[in-house]
Protein backbone atom coordinates (compact mmCIF):
# COMPACT_ATOMS: atom_id res chain seq x y z
CA UNK A 1 0.00 0.00 0.00
CA UNK A 2 1.82 3.04 -1.50
CA UNK A 3 0.69 6.18 1.23
CA UNK A 4 -0.11 9.38 -1.10
CA UNK A 5 2.65 11.98 -0.44
CA UNK A 6 0.78 14.41 1.52
CA UNK A 7 2.30 17.36 3.74
CA UNK A 8 0.74 16.92 6.72
CA UNK A 9 -0.83 13.36 7.99
CA UNK A 10 -4.74 12.73 7.78
CA UNK A 11 -6.89 9.95 8.25
CA UNK A 12 -7.86 7.48 5.67
CA UNK A 13 -10.89 8.18 3.72
CA UNK A 14 -11.99 4.58 4.00
CA UNK A 15 -12.04 3.35 7.32
CA UNK A 16 -14.61 3.82 9.92
CA UNK A 17 -17.88 5.38 8.15
CA UNK A 18 -15.29 5.85 4.87
CA UNK A 19 -15.91 2.09 4.84
CA UNK A 20 -19.05 1.83 4.28
CA UNK A 21 -19.32 4.97 2.01
CA UNK A 22 -17.45 2.81 -0.07
CA UNK A 23 -18.68 -0.21 -0.33
CA UNK A 24 -22.03 1.70 -0.75
CA UNK A 25 -20.24 3.41 -3.59
CA UNK A 26 -18.99 0.00 -4.83
CA UNK A 27 -22.25 -1.37 -5.16
CA UNK A 28 -23.92 1.52 -6.87
CA UNK A 29 -20.73 2.00 -9.24
CA UNK A 30 -21.51 -1.71 -10.51
CA UNK A 31 -25.07 -1.92 -10.79
CA UNK A 32 -24.93 1.58 -13.36
CA UNK A 33 -22.08 0.73 -15.06
CA UNK A 34 -23.91 -3.02 -15.47
CA UNK A 35 -26.89 -1.35 -16.48
CA UNK A 36 -25.30 1.62 -19.00
CA UNK A 37 -23.92 -1.54 -20.53
CA UNK A 38 -26.31 -3.83 -21.19
CA UNK A 39 -28.76 -0.61 -22.07
CA UNK A 40 -26.05 0.67 -24.60
CA UNK A 41 -25.15 -3.27 -26.07
CA UNK A 42 -29.04 -3.84 -26.61
CA UNK A 43 -30.84 -0.66 -27.15
CA UNK A 44 -28.77 1.90 -28.16
CA UNK A 45 -31.21 3.40 -30.94
CA UNK A 46 -33.47 4.20 -28.35
CA UNK A 47 -32.18 6.61 -26.42
CA UNK A 48 -28.65 7.34 -27.01
CA UNK A 49 -27.97 10.49 -25.37
CA UNK A 50 -29.76 9.02 -22.24
CA UNK A 51 -27.72 5.55 -22.34
CA UNK A 52 -24.68 7.83 -23.15
CA UNK A 53 -25.10 9.49 -20.33
CA UNK A 54 -25.80 6.87 -17.75
CA UNK A 55 -22.57 4.97 -18.76
CA UNK A 56 -20.43 8.48 -18.29
CA UNK A 57 -22.28 8.57 -14.90
CA UNK A 58 -21.48 4.96 -14.04
CA UNK A 59 -17.84 5.54 -14.98
CA UNK A 60 -17.57 8.53 -12.45
CA UNK A 61 -18.94 6.08 -10.32
CA UNK A 62 -16.24 3.75 -10.56
CA UNK A 63 -13.75 6.04 -10.42
CA UNK A 64 -15.22 7.44 -7.21
CA UNK A 65 -15.27 4.30 -5.55
CA UNK A 66 -11.70 3.52 -6.32
CA UNK A 67 -10.28 6.90 -5.63
CA UNK A 68 -12.12 7.13 -2.52
CA UNK A 69 -10.93 3.40 -1.45
CA UNK A 70 -7.26 4.30 -2.21
CA UNK A 71 -6.98 8.08 -0.89
CA UNK A 72 -6.57 9.95 -3.92
CA UNK A 73 -8.21 12.74 -2.39
CA UNK A 74 -7.91 14.97 -5.86
CA UNK A 75 -9.48 12.07 -8.07
CA UNK A 76 -12.34 11.63 -5.25
CA UNK A 77 -12.80 15.33 -5.21
CA UNK A 78 -13.40 15.71 -8.93
CA UNK A 79 -15.78 12.58 -9.06
CA UNK A 80 -18.05 13.58 -6.20
CA UNK A 81 -18.13 17.20 -7.47
CA UNK A 82 -19.04 15.68 -11.26
CA UNK A 83 -21.40 13.64 -9.59
CA UNK A 84 -23.14 16.57 -7.96
CA UNK A 85 -23.20 19.00 -10.29
CA UNK A 86 -24.77 15.85 -12.67
CA UNK A 87 -27.19 15.32 -10.62
CA UNK A 88 -28.24 18.41 -10.07
CA UNK A 89 -27.85 19.53 -13.57
CA UNK A 90 -29.55 16.46 -15.24
CA UNK A 91 -31.97 16.19 -12.45
CA UNK A 92 -33.45 19.89 -12.79
CA UNK A 93 -33.41 19.45 -16.52
CA UNK A 94 -35.30 16.32 -16.52
CA UNK A 95 -38.32 18.00 -14.83
CA UNK A 96 -37.86 21.47 -17.33
CA UNK A 97 -37.79 19.71 -20.37
CA UNK A 98 -38.77 16.21 -20.05
CA UNK A 99 -39.18 15.32 -23.82
CA UNK A 100 -35.60 15.94 -23.51
CA UNK A 101 -34.98 12.76 -21.95
CA UNK A 102 -36.93 10.15 -23.25
CA UNK A 103 -35.54 7.19 -21.00
CA UNK A 104 -34.40 7.45 -17.33
CA UNK A 105 -30.76 8.02 -16.38
CA UNK A 106 -29.67 7.77 -13.07
CA UNK A 107 -30.25 11.50 -12.68
CA UNK A 108 -33.23 11.89 -13.77
CA UNK A 109 -35.81 13.81 -11.44
CA UNK A 110 -32.54 13.86 -8.87
CA UNK A 111 -32.16 10.02 -9.15
CA UNK A 112 -35.63 9.24 -7.80
CA UNK A 113 -35.91 5.91 -10.20
CA UNK A 114 -32.93 4.79 -7.56
CA UNK A 115 -33.75 5.88 -4.25
CA UNK A 116 -32.49 9.38 -4.43
CA UNK A 117 -29.16 7.59 -3.87
CA UNK A 118 -27.03 9.33 -6.68
CA UNK A 119 -27.95 12.56 -5.12
CA UNK A 120 -27.10 11.33 -1.20
CA UNK A 121 -23.76 9.62 -2.43
CA UNK A 122 -21.72 12.40 -3.73
CA UNK A 123 -23.12 15.24 -0.98
CA UNK A 124 -21.78 12.10 1.50
CA UNK A 125 -18.54 11.34 -0.19
CA UNK A 126 -17.69 15.87 -0.05
CA UNK A 127 -18.52 15.47 4.01
CA UNK A 128 -16.00 12.41 4.33
CA UNK A 129 -13.17 13.97 2.08
CA UNK A 130 -13.97 17.35 4.26
CA UNK A 131 -13.98 15.27 7.41
CA UNK A 132 -10.45 13.34 6.77
CA UNK A 133 -8.30 16.62 5.16
CA UNK B 1 -35.82 -20.86 -10.59
CA UNK B 2 -36.38 -23.10 -7.77
CA UNK B 3 -39.16 -20.96 -5.09
CA UNK B 4 -38.00 -23.07 -1.85
CA UNK B 5 -34.39 -22.02 -2.71
CA UNK B 6 -35.62 -18.32 -3.83
CA UNK B 7 -37.86 -17.73 -0.90
CA UNK B 8 -34.43 -18.88 1.59
CA UNK B 9 -32.60 -16.77 -0.23
CA UNK B 10 -34.59 -13.59 0.30
CA UNK B 11 -35.79 -15.08 3.89
CA UNK B 12 -32.01 -15.43 4.84
CA UNK B 13 -30.84 -12.25 3.83
CA UNK B 14 -33.47 -10.35 5.34
CA UNK B 15 -32.53 -11.91 8.42
CA UNK B 16 -28.88 -11.22 8.14
CA UNK B 17 -29.50 -7.84 7.57
CA UNK B 18 -31.37 -7.23 10.20
CA UNK B 19 -29.06 -8.66 12.39
CA UNK B 20 -26.12 -6.94 11.02
CA UNK B 21 -28.22 -3.26 11.41
CA UNK B 22 -28.91 -4.72 15.51
CA UNK B 23 -25.05 -5.63 16.22
CA UNK B 24 -23.95 -2.57 14.18
CA UNK B 25 -26.24 -0.05 16.36
CA UNK B 26 -24.69 -1.91 19.64
CA UNK B 27 -21.32 -1.32 18.34
CA UNK B 28 -20.09 -4.82 17.73
CA UNK B 29 -18.24 -7.07 15.04
CA UNK B 30 -19.70 -9.57 13.49
CA UNK B 31 -19.54 -12.71 15.14
CA UNK B 32 -19.62 -16.03 14.00
CA UNK B 33 -23.07 -16.41 13.72
CA UNK B 34 -23.49 -13.61 11.35
CA UNK B 35 -20.42 -14.81 9.56
CA UNK B 36 -21.38 -18.58 9.24
CA UNK B 37 -25.13 -16.94 8.01
CA UNK B 38 -23.23 -15.00 5.10
CA UNK B 39 -21.35 -18.38 4.24
CA UNK B 40 -25.12 -20.14 3.99
CA UNK B 41 -26.08 -17.38 1.85
CA UNK B 42 -23.25 -17.77 -0.42
CA UNK B 43 -23.62 -21.08 -0.56
CA UNK B 44 -27.46 -20.31 -1.37
CA UNK B 45 -26.79 -18.50 -3.97
CA UNK B 46 -23.70 -20.23 -5.44
CA UNK B 47 -26.74 -22.96 -6.19
CA UNK B 48 -29.46 -20.66 -7.68
CA UNK B 49 -26.45 -19.29 -9.84
CA UNK B 50 -26.28 -23.26 -10.89
CA UNK B 51 -30.21 -23.75 -11.26
CA UNK B 52 -30.97 -20.96 -13.04
CA UNK B 53 -27.55 -21.28 -15.63
CA UNK B 54 -29.17 -25.34 -16.19
CA UNK B 55 -32.36 -23.68 -16.79
CA UNK B 56 -31.34 -21.11 -19.19
CA UNK B 57 -29.29 -23.81 -21.04
CA UNK B 58 -31.99 -25.81 -21.11
CA UNK B 59 -34.30 -23.57 -22.92
CA UNK B 60 -36.01 -21.50 -20.36
CA UNK B 61 -36.26 -17.50 -21.57
CA UNK B 62 -37.30 -14.71 -19.27
CA UNK B 63 -37.52 -11.28 -20.59
CA UNK B 64 -34.75 -9.22 -20.78
CA UNK B 65 -32.24 -12.13 -20.29
CA UNK B 66 -29.23 -9.64 -20.25
CA UNK B 67 -30.27 -7.69 -16.82
CA UNK B 68 -30.99 -11.88 -15.82
CA UNK B 69 -27.65 -12.70 -16.28
CA UNK B 70 -25.92 -9.35 -15.16
CA UNK B 71 -28.12 -9.75 -11.18
CA UNK B 72 -27.71 -13.51 -10.99
CA UNK B 73 -23.83 -12.95 -11.22
CA UNK B 74 -23.69 -9.71 -9.08
CA UNK B 75 -25.76 -11.73 -6.93
CA UNK B 76 -23.23 -14.46 -6.55
CA UNK B 77 -19.85 -11.98 -6.33
CA UNK B 78 -21.41 -9.78 -3.94
CA UNK B 79 -21.42 -11.18 -0.57
CA UNK B 80 -17.57 -12.78 -0.96
CA UNK B 81 -16.04 -9.06 -2.19
CA UNK B 82 -18.07 -7.24 1.10
CA UNK B 83 -16.39 -10.13 3.36
CA UNK B 84 -13.08 -8.99 1.99
CA UNK B 85 -14.16 -5.08 2.43
CA UNK B 86 -15.21 -5.44 5.91
CA UNK B 87 -12.44 -7.38 7.21
CA UNK B 88 -9.92 -5.18 8.00
CA UNK B 89 -12.58 -2.37 9.27
CA UNK B 90 -12.30 -3.47 13.21
CA UNK B 91 -15.33 -0.83 13.83
CA UNK B 92 -19.07 -0.99 13.82
CA UNK B 93 -18.96 -0.09 10.39
CA UNK B 94 -17.58 -3.31 9.13
CA UNK B 95 -20.89 -4.95 10.44
CA UNK B 96 -22.57 -2.36 8.53
CA UNK B 97 -21.14 -3.24 5.56
CA UNK B 98 -22.01 -7.04 5.66
CA UNK B 99 -25.50 -5.68 6.66
CA UNK B 100 -25.70 -3.55 3.48
CA UNK B 101 -24.57 -5.95 1.26
CA UNK B 102 -27.22 -8.86 2.52
CA UNK B 103 -29.82 -6.08 1.71
CA UNK B 104 -28.52 -5.76 -1.45
CA UNK B 105 -28.72 -9.67 -1.92
CA UNK B 106 -32.61 -9.30 -1.00
CA UNK B 107 -33.13 -6.27 -3.87
CA UNK B 108 -31.32 -8.01 -6.17
CA UNK B 109 -33.65 -11.72 -5.36
CA UNK B 110 -36.67 -9.71 -5.86
CA UNK B 111 -35.62 -8.22 -8.94
CA UNK B 112 -34.65 -11.58 -10.02
CA UNK B 113 -37.49 -13.18 -9.41
CA UNK B 114 -39.69 -11.09 -10.88
CA UNK B 115 -38.15 -11.29 -14.53
CA UNK B 116 -37.87 -15.04 -13.76
CA UNK B 117 -41.56 -14.56 -13.26
CA UNK B 118 -41.63 -13.34 -17.20
CA UNK B 119 -40.68 -17.14 -18.40
CA UNK B 120 -43.23 -19.38 -19.95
Amino acid sequence: MVEPAATTPHERVAVGPGRLLVAVYGVFGVAASARAGLQLATRFEQAPAAYLLSALAAAVYVVATVALARDLRRTALAACGFELVGVLVVGTLSLLLPDAFPDQTVWSSYGLGYGFVPLVLPVLGLLRLRATA
Amino acid sequence: MITPLAVAVLVLSLVLAAAGLVLALLDRRPGKPLLQGVLLLQLLLIGQAVVAASLLLGGDRPDDQGAFLGYLVVSALLLPAGLIWSFEEKSRYGTLVLAVVCAVVAVLQVRLQSLWDTVG
